[in-house]
């Protein structure tokens, strides 16, 4: 092989992370290649809509000054929804959106944002091959050595997978089992236009603020649930569904998502805003559990949602910025001199990577609850409505109503109890 | 054989246009640049004729600052390097502003055989640059050509015209405006995208260039810039049977005067 | 609104010449009885014809990988990601 066809690193995507770790990389002097399959980076990716910004700072302080985000996010919103009734709390805490300080975090478009954040990498020196896909990797005596693209090689001393969710390299090397139609779900996603001013008016924000919004119960019953982001001039509206209960179900995700957008508490926040794309993507749901027992072999380590970085709480949900510290992280085990596999698990450790997801491992026990995602919000509805009922009639009393309500949804003291404590040793 | 040069355009992506259904603005702000389509077919001919030829492909175009992402895109087709008459009155240009850009840095290029350029550019096709560098340089033009082959110093070509054929002949130095259909255009692979970037780029300021006064003026005006929007009739035709219901058809499309 | 009018408002590059998604619908046929990829492809792009055969139309793919995780019985003989730049581009994300 000539000296054109080596890199110190090829990485495969230039989502998050593989870009945090072509950035960190670049700057330290390596020779890293990206190669990307969509025509620009980010134009193959989709997210809910949220991101954690202190990841960028792990990358280069003050970065996050100049990227592409849209709204910062002041409004933590709930919604739990049942029929044409929903229940909603508003969370807000100046605290983390002190004036002058870092947000801690913003609404995101993807395709907007890896593309910035690519052309940020290539200004550090990383080479950025966009529109190629990487068919399959060269293996030399069980040492991965390169990449292969259409008829052409390319050879490296690491070659990191930053591929996505479906990360077919880090498959092909075995290194991430099979996806289970049990332990994903499938996000559907519209983007709505509307002027700043009707998003700031809608959602009471001041300029440049954002409302994050979850939703529980719009889904028929499957495991999963709806989410609402604010953009600058437009609203990421989407569901997520676990596609072995939706196929059970037997109704198409796609009417069920389209049934959300009708809802009398949703529709009146997206009433004359103008659908302008459709998007998909899966997304891992077991948190710590799901990461490969192997992160790496020779010459092949896996970054980012390949490698199962994302964390789903329930109130929250995390994928962007655990794909950037991972990213980070690999970058540093590179630099670090020492046998890059081993450097890169002891540097998840460091940057709190693994310790965050194990933290908050249980919070997949108590998604696991299928009560929550059609019960549980029928109950509140019900409990809610017997609260605001008035109609002169002699009322029963809000305790009897309860039990009343929990009758009617065939829910006994019994489960809710079971539910109450598994719910609680799981966080 | 000295140089085939293929001229190129930075176009604004058209699928990314938006218009305003009630005031046919037209939006290009959120648009992509993009090679213009046709002009892809373009820089492949030209690397199959010198090519065959043993001589080198040479890019050259004229755009503003924001071509540059173009330069990588053209240089991983083919080409050994490139020219770039940068100007932000590209973003402006007529036809005969932009010939007279090319033909002039065709001239500070120096040696050249053939000169490649699409039939015309996606954003206007409107026939333009090709014939008028031909007219600058005083060289032979062939146009809508499909297919070309190259014999010593001399150009075979055969042009599609609307009902036949035409093969012509012509002495090189010469223009050809090649037909999307003359070859296919294939897309980069992972060396060429990177050797693409490592290409010599050459910049010319338009005060670089041997122009005359009024050479940079357009020479047509936009009076308006509007997309269109379609208003259908919606007429439905649905009573009696299927021979019944022909009959209708037709006789509404010949109302229309469609047939 | 419609799947179909919703993947109209994407931007698609689909390549002619090779189908980055191949079935082979005499075993979605005679092998799979639960057809989950009718209700879990977001794009419905999945669909029964009279005779009961998957129909199926790569051409408006959003590339999410869905079909490919419950496809139990093999009846997606291929499912790669489109070649370079072809497929969806997303403007948003």
């Amino acid at each position: 092989m000539s000296g054109e066809d080596k890199f110190d690193v090829i990485i495969i995507g230039a989502g998050p992370a593989g870009t945090a770790c072509a950035y960190t990389l670049a700057k330290e002097g390596k020779n890293v290649l990206v190669i990307e399959r969509g025509v620009t980076a980010g134009s193959k990716n989709v997210t809910g809509g949220r991101f954690y910004t202190y990841a960028l700072d792990l990358v280069e302080p003050g970065l996050w000054k100049d990227a592409t985000l849209e709204r910062k996010v002041t409004h933590e919103q709930i919604m739990m929804m049942d029929g044409n009734q929903s229940i909603t709390i508003d969370y807000s805490n100046p605290l983390f959106n002190k004036e002058g300080e870092m947000p801690q975090s913003f609404t995101i478009l993807r395709a907007v944002f890896d593309e910035w954040f690519a052309s940020k990498a290539e200004e550090q020196g990383a080479v950025i091959a966009c529109g190629i896909k990487v068919d399959g990797l060269i293996e030399e005596n069980g040492r991965i050595t390169g990449v292969k693209a259409g008829g052409d090689e390319m050879f490296a001393d690491l070659v990191i997978a930053a591929d996505g969710v479906n990360s077919m390299i880090a498959r092909e090397a075995g290194l991430v089992p099979e996806l289970s139609d049990k332990t994903i779900g499938v996000g559907v996603k519209e983007i709505i236009e509307l002027p700043a001013k009707t998003i700031e008016e809608r959602f009471h924000l001041k300029p440049g603020e954002g409302a994050s919004l979850l939703m529980l119960g719009c889904t028929e019953g499957i495991h999963g649930g709806g989410f609402l982001y604010t953009n600058n001039e437009s609203i990421s509206l989407g569901c997520v569904f676990t596609p072995s209960e939706a196929a059970a179900h037997g109704r198409q995700v796609h009417d069920i998502f389209q049934d959300l957008k009708m809802h009398p508490s949703i529709y009146p926040l997206i009433e004359g805003g103008k659908t302008v794309e459709y998007g998909a993507h899966l997304v891992r749901e077991e948190g710590y559990r799901g990461i490969p027992k192997q992160l790496y072999r020779d010459g092949l380590m896996v970054i980012g949602e390949a490698a199962g970085f994302v964390l789903n709480i329930g109130y929250t949900i995390r994928g962007i910025d655990l794909a950037i510290v991972s990213g980070v992280a690999a970058a540093r085990a590179v630099i670090s001199g020492s046998n890059p596999g081993p450097a890169y698990l002891e540097e998840l450790k460091n940057i709190k990577l693994l310790p965050s997801m194990k933290a908050v491992d249980g919070y997949f026990d108590l998604l696991e609850i299928h009560r929550l995602y059609e019960t549980y919000p029928k109950v509140a509805g019900g409990v809610f409505n017997k609260m605001y009922s008035i109609s002169g009639e002699t009322p029963v009393s809000i305790k009897k109503g309860i039990w009343g309500v929990l009758k009617d949804n065939k829910v006994s003291l019994w489960q809710l109890v079971k539910d109450g404590i598994r719910g609680y040793r799981s966080i | 054989m000295s140089n085939v040069i293929v001229c190129f355009k930075w176009v604004k992506a058209e699928d990314d246009l938006r218009i305003d259904s009630s005031t046919l603005a037209v939006d290009l702000s959120k648009s992509k640049g993009k090679i213009s389509d046709y002009d892809r077919n373009a820089i492949e001919a030209a690397r199959i004729a010198s090519e065959a030829a043993g001589s080198e492909t040479v890019a050259l175009t004229f755009g503003s600052a924001d071509t540059k992402t173009a330069l990588k895109d053209a240089l991983s087709r083919g080409p050994k390097q490139a020219f770039w008459v940068n100007d932000v009155s590209a973003e402006n240009a007529d036809g005969f502003v932009t010939a007279n850009m090319l033909a002039a840095a065709i001239r500070k290029i120096g040696s050249y055989s053939l000169i490649v350029c699409g039939e015309g550019a996606a954003d206007t096709y409107a026939h333009q640059v090709g014939p008028r560098i031909g007219a600058l340089l005083d060289i032979p033009v062939i146009s809508f050509v499909k297919e070309m082959r190259i014999d010593g110093n001399r150009l075979y070509a055969v042009r599609k015209l609307e009902d036949s054929l035409e093969q012509v002949e012509a002495d090189l130095p010469a223009v050809v405006t090649v037909l999307p259909e003359i070859n296919p255009a294939p897309i980069p692979g992972l060396k060429a995208v990177l050797e693409g970037g490592k290409k010599p780029v050459t910049e010319f300021k338009i005060q670089d260039l041997d122009l005359e006064d009024g050479d940079t003026s357009r020479k047509t005006d936009v009076v308006s810039f509007k997309g269109c929007s379609m208003s259908r009739k919606k007429i439905l035709i649905n009573e009696g049977d299927a021979k019944e219901r022909v009959t209708a058809l037709v006789a509404a499309l010949k109302k229309e005067g469609v047939l | 609104m419609e799947a179909a009018e919703l993947l109209s408002l994407n931007r698609f590059e689909v390549d002619e010449e090779e189908p980055h998604i191949v079935l082979d619908k005499e075993i979605c046929r005679t092998k799979c009885k639960s057809k989950p990829c009718l209700v879990v492809c977001p794009a419905v792009l999945y669909k029964l014809d009279k005779n009961g055969d998957i129909t199926f139309d790569y051409a408006g793919c959003l590339e999410c990988g869905t079909c490919r995780v419950v496809c139990k019985e093999k009846g997606i003989t291929k499912w790669e990601y489109p070649r370079g730049t072809f497929g969806v581009s997303y403007r948003h994300g």
